[in-house]
Formats: C-alpha cells, sequence, structure tokens
C-alpha cells in the first residue's frame, strides 16, 4: 500500500464523507421508524379501545344469550333484558310494553333504577309511559315498527299530537320484540330506550342491542309457547278429569240399565209363576167353598137332636170333633185369601219395577213424579229402618 | 442483504488490512451504496459478492474463506439481537437448532423484505448435527462461520463437513457438524 500523503488524505476524507452520508442515513432512518412507531402505537391503541368496545358489546351479547334461557317466567326474562340493557346503554332508562289493538299500553314493565338515584326527575314510571305514549301518535309509530321490524330512533318532538313537547325525554329507541296476531289478539311487544339528548346515542350500541333482538325473540316466542303449552294442559287436564266423570256416571248408568234389564227379566219370569199359582188359589178357594157348601147339609143332620146315623157316621163325626174341621176351613180360607193378597202384592211389586227400569220404553213421556216416588218407596220398605222415620210430602199433581 | 453484513466487513477489512485498503475496494467499482452502510437498510447482494470477489484477488484468499471468515465476525454482531430464548440456550446444538423456529421467525417480524436461508435438520445424533441449508444467495460458507462464531461463544470444539453443495450443483448444502 505505497499511498502518497495526499492520497492518504483523500481517502480518509472519502472516509469521513462516507460516515457522515451513513450517520445521516442512520438518522432518517431513525426518524422513520420513531415515525412508524408513534403511528403503529397509535393504531395499536385504537385497535386496543376498539376491542375493549367490541368486548362490551360482546359481552352483553354473550350474556343476554345465555341468561335469557334461564329464567322461568315472561316477566324476568324481561327484567333481566332491560337490567343488562340498562347498563350496556350506559344506565340508559328503559322500558318493556306491550302495544294493544287500540295502541293501548299494558304489561308495562320499567327499569331506570341507577338514572332515577342520580336524577329523579328522570324517573320513568307505569304512568309516566303512558303519560308520554299518550301524547304521541302511536297510529304512525305501530304503522312504522310493522313496516319495519327492526328497532328504530323516534323523535318526541315529531311524534307529539301537541306542538310544543314537554318531556324531558326527546328520542326513544323502540326495538319490536315480537308481534302475537291471532283472532282473539293483535299486540306488539316492545322495548324503548329513552334519551334527553341525541348526544347520548349510541349508535353502535344501538345496533348491536338490535343483534341481541333475535335471540331474545326466540326466548320470547318458547316463552310464550310454553305458557300456551301449560295452559294447554291445564285445559287438557279439566277435560279428562270431566271425561273420568262423565265415564263414572255412564258406567254407573251402565250398572243401572243392566240392573234395570236384570229386574225386567227376573220380573217376567217370576209373573208367569205367580199367574198361575194366583190362578190355581183362586180355582181353589172356589173348590173349598164348594167343598164347605157340600159339607154343609151333612153337618146339620150330624148336630140335629134326632141325628140320623150311618155306617161310619160316628167315625165322621169323630173325626169332625178331633180335627175340628169348621176351624180348618175357616183357616184355609183365610190362608187362601192370605196368599192371594201376598201374591197380588209381589205380582204389583214386579209391575213397579217393570215401570221403574223402563225397560220396556226408551222414548221421554210425561210422568207422574208422585207415583214414582210412592212405588219406589214401595221398593224400599223391606230396607227401611223400622227406627228411621220417612215424612212424604208431595204436591198433588192436577194436570197429569 | 442487510447492511449488518457490510457493516461487519468494512469492520473485518479494516481491521486487517485499515481503512485505506477499505477506500481502495470501494473505489475500485461503483457501488448503488456509494459505500454507505447502515445495518437496517437492504442492499445489492452483487455489491456483496463483487467486494468478496476483489477481496479474494487482492489477499489471494479462497472466497469461501473470506466469507467464511465474515461469518465468524458476523456471530458477534447478530447474537445480541437474536432473542433471548436463543441468547440463554444452554449449548451449541439448543442454538443451532432454534435458528430456524426461533431466530428466523424473529427476523422475520422485524425485517419482513429479509431473505433468510432454509435450514432442515436431519439425523440428530449425539455427536454431530445435519443441516440442510437452502437459499437462492448460496452463502453455505457464511452459514459456516456464523456456527463456528457460535461454537466460539458457546466454548465448543466443532468441526464441519460439507457433505453436499450448491456450489456443486446440489439441490442443498448439508453441514455436517460434528461435536468434538
Amino acid at each position: 500500500m505505497n499511498q502518497t500523503l495526499p492520497e492518504k488524505i483523500a481517502a480518509l476524507e472519502r472516509a469521513i464523507k462516507r460516515e457522515k452520508a451513513g450517520k445521516k442515513q442512520a438518522e432518517t432512518e431513525l426518524e422513520n421508524y420513531s415515525r412508524q412507531i408513534y403511528e403503529a402505537n397509535l393504531t395499536a391503541e385504537e385497535q386496543s379501545r376498539q376491542a375493549q368496545i367490541k368486548q362490551v358489546h360482546l359481552s352483553f351479547l354473550t350474556g343476554v344469550a345465555a341468561e335469557t334461557w334461564k329464567h322461568a317466567s315472561f316477566d324476568d326474562l324481561i327484567e333481566n333484558y332491560l337490567q343488562r340493557c340498562h347498563h350496556f346503554l350506559d344506565n340508559a332508562v328503559c322500558c318493556f310494553f306491550q302495544m294493544e289493538k287500540d295502541y293501548s299500553r299494558s304489561h308495562i314493565q320499567t327499569y331506570c333504577r341507577d338514572q332515577a338515584l342520580i336524577q329523579p326527575d328522570c324517573d320513568i314510571s307505569d304512568d309516566k309511559v303512558h303519560e308520554i305514549f299518550d301524547h304521541l301518535d302511536c297510529f304512525k309509530i305501530g304503522l312504522e315498527l310493522q313496516k319495519n321490524s327492526h328497532g328504530q330512533l323516534f323523535n318526541v318532538a315529531e311524534l307529539s299530537k301537541q306542538k310544543h313537547s314537554e318531556f324531558y325525554y326527546q328520542h326513544i329507541f323502540i326495538l319490536p320484540l315480537f308481534h302475537k296476531k291471532s283472532n282473539n289478539e293483535n299486540n306488539l311487544g316492545v322495548v324503548c330506550f329513552f334519551y334527553h339528548d341525541k348526544d347520548e346515542i349510541d349508535i353502535f350500541k344501538l345496533q348491536t342491542l338490535e343483534s341481541s333482538r333475535a335471540n331474545l325473540a326466540i326466548a320470547i316466542e318458547q316463552k310464550q309457547a310454553d305458557i300456551a303449552l301449560k295452559k294447554r294442559l291445564v285445559d287438557l287436564e279439566q277435560s279428562n278429569q270431566a271425561l273420568e266423570k262423565a265415564q263414572n256416571q255412564l258406567i254407573e248408568s251402565e250398572k243401572l240399565a243392566s240392573l234395570g234389564l236384570l229386574s225386567a227379566g227376573i220380573a217376567h219370569e217370576i209373573n208367569n209363576p205367580i199367574g198361575y199359582v194366583l190362578s190355581n188359589l183362586d180355582s181353589m178357594k172356589d173348590y173349598l167353598s164348594d167343598i164347605e157348601e157340600t159339607f154343609k147339609p151333612l153337618v146339620k143332620l150330624m148336630s140335629a137332636s134326632q141325628a140320623i146315623s150311618f155306617e161310619g157316621s160316628e167315625q165322621f163325626k169323630q173325626n169332625w170333633q178331633q180335627y175340628d174341621l169348621p176351624y180348618l176351613l175357616e183357616d184355609s180360607h183365610e190362608i187362601i185369601n192370605s196368599s192371594l193378597d201376598g201374591l197380588l202384592r209381589v205380582k204389583e211389586i214386579i209391575n213397579d219395577l217393570g215401570r221403574f227400569s223402563r225397560m220396556d220404553d226408551d222414548e221421554l213421556e210425561p210422568t207422574n213424579i208422585n207415583e214414582v216416588l210412592e212405588k219406589t218407596l214401595k221398593c224400599l220398605t223391606t230396607n227401611l229402618n223400622t227406627s228411621s222415620n220417612l215424612i212424604l210430602t208431595m204436591m198433588p199433581i192436577t194436570s197429569f | 442483504m442487510k447492511g449488518a453484513i457490510f457493516t461487519c466487513l468494512q469492520e473485518l477489512v479494516e481491521q486487517e488490512h485499515g481503512i485505506l485498503f477499505w477506500d481502495k475496494v470501494l473505489a475500485e467499482k461503483s457501488y448503488d451504496s456509494d459505500g454507505i452502510y447502515i445495518s437496517t437498510k437492504s442492499y445489492s447482494d452483487e455489491e456483496l459478492f463483487s467486494i468478496v470477489t476483489y477481496l479474494s484477488e487482492a489477499t489471494k484468499t479462497e472466497p469461501s474463506q473470506l466469507i467464511r471468515s465474515l461469518g465468524e465476525k458476523l456471530f458477534s454482531k447478530l447474537l445480541p439481537m437474536a432473542p433471548p430464548e436463543a441468547q440463554q440456550a444452554r449449548d451449541l446444538r439448543s442454538f443451532l437448532l432454534m435458528v430456524e423456529k426461533i431466530i428466523h421467525v424473529e427476523v422475520l417480524k422485524l425485517y419482513a423484505d429479509a431473505n433468510l436461508p432454509e435450514f432442515k435438520y436431519d439425523n440428530q445424533q449425539s455427536d454431530y448435527l445435519i443441516m440442510k441449508y437452502t437459499s437462492p444467495r448460496k452463502l453455505c460458507h457464511l452459514s459456516e462461520g456464523l456456527i463456528f462464531g457460535a461454537a466460539a461463544h458457546f466454548k465448543q470444539e466443532i468441526t464441519i463437513e460439507q457433505t453436499t453443495c450448491m456450489h456443486s450443483g446440489d439441490d442443498c448444502c448439508t453441514l455436517k457438524i460434528l461435536f468434538l
């Protein structure tokens, strides 16, 4: 490396120049990197903020999704939703109600706990909800909600029936949850969020509310179906009880009908022998009278002072006295009469039983109820306790 | 090629041959960089190959040897920039196994435009390690130098055999590192 001094100086100068240029480039690079890092930080901060916001939105959605299905009653479900919305929308005052066919409100539920504590004037009660909506054009609101079944922001001043609105709340976001339409009802379930100032409204959060609506609507539909199902179950149980009662009555009727049939059968079977026994006894009564008449002259002769004697007359007389024939004849008459009376009573009972069972006639016909009662009591005579005292008072039936 | 390699080469040449010699190297040819290198910027590969060719002729040293020496020196420059896990590796083998899966991944996070070589590991025996090097730059000798630099850092003695080499028409360079 045989270089002259000027060459060496020139070489060193070039090296210094390169060094300086390199330093300048490095500084420029450093500045670029610093700027890039700063911008990346800004982007990261913004992304972090966005992520936190999304996290809040996601937390709201997952909370609604998870808890919506846990609640047993419809009111609890709505209460939970209002509570979550209230906190999600930075303590926004909210309420739920059903808008009926005539635009009246029912089933109002409000939630404004924290807000009411801060500013009591902001409180929303059931009466306040009625007051606000009484002054608004509910027909227009209902029409808009039915036309576009998603959440909509309404300006109170624009919807007010009066020229100047005196209400604290100037904006209402209404979220339709369900629309029940059947023969008996036509109502719209809505959740309302009240705002005093438009600046309080976070449109992105309202969009998230809109997203939560589908899940909630399904849960409400399911809950309403459950309620309808339970009601139907109760109705079915009642119908079942009525059917069981009717069935028991039918069984009783069947039993009575069978009993009637049996009675009629037995009556028919008994009537025949009773007929000929009565006939025989009647004949026997006549025969006994004839026998008595036949013996009368003989008895007269035997008991006269100048009795006639004939062969065997002594024996006849002895038998007559020994067996006390006059008594036998007299008692036979009584026995036959008593038997005839008994049989006639049996016949009468059988006839009454037949009439009571009514097996011979299914058609409805005028009946003398007094007669039925009397005959029934006659059937029951033997069953009645001797100590029992039955008092029967019947109005005379004149037009029968 | 990252400027760090050029600055390291400059340092190596200046240490061994002086500032004037480096000035002479740069004066031999016109380069896009005008001989001004900063470690974070990228420069043409051709520029490095051109400088090495000149150095080889001027110092009558094989380019492969020059590149190997550059790699050995470069290791101490690159190590502080390596991920903490790699810096705290317990021995050379552990460190080398981290090159592909940890160090290169982290380098790409910092320099998305870096054209890094690809290493595949094979036949990991207790006494040697095979690293298969693939890169269109064919700087297998730089890798060898870096491995020697790492061995010096971990105070381990090694030898490296190249069983295949892209300079000989092979698909990859096979570096068999024998732990002595």
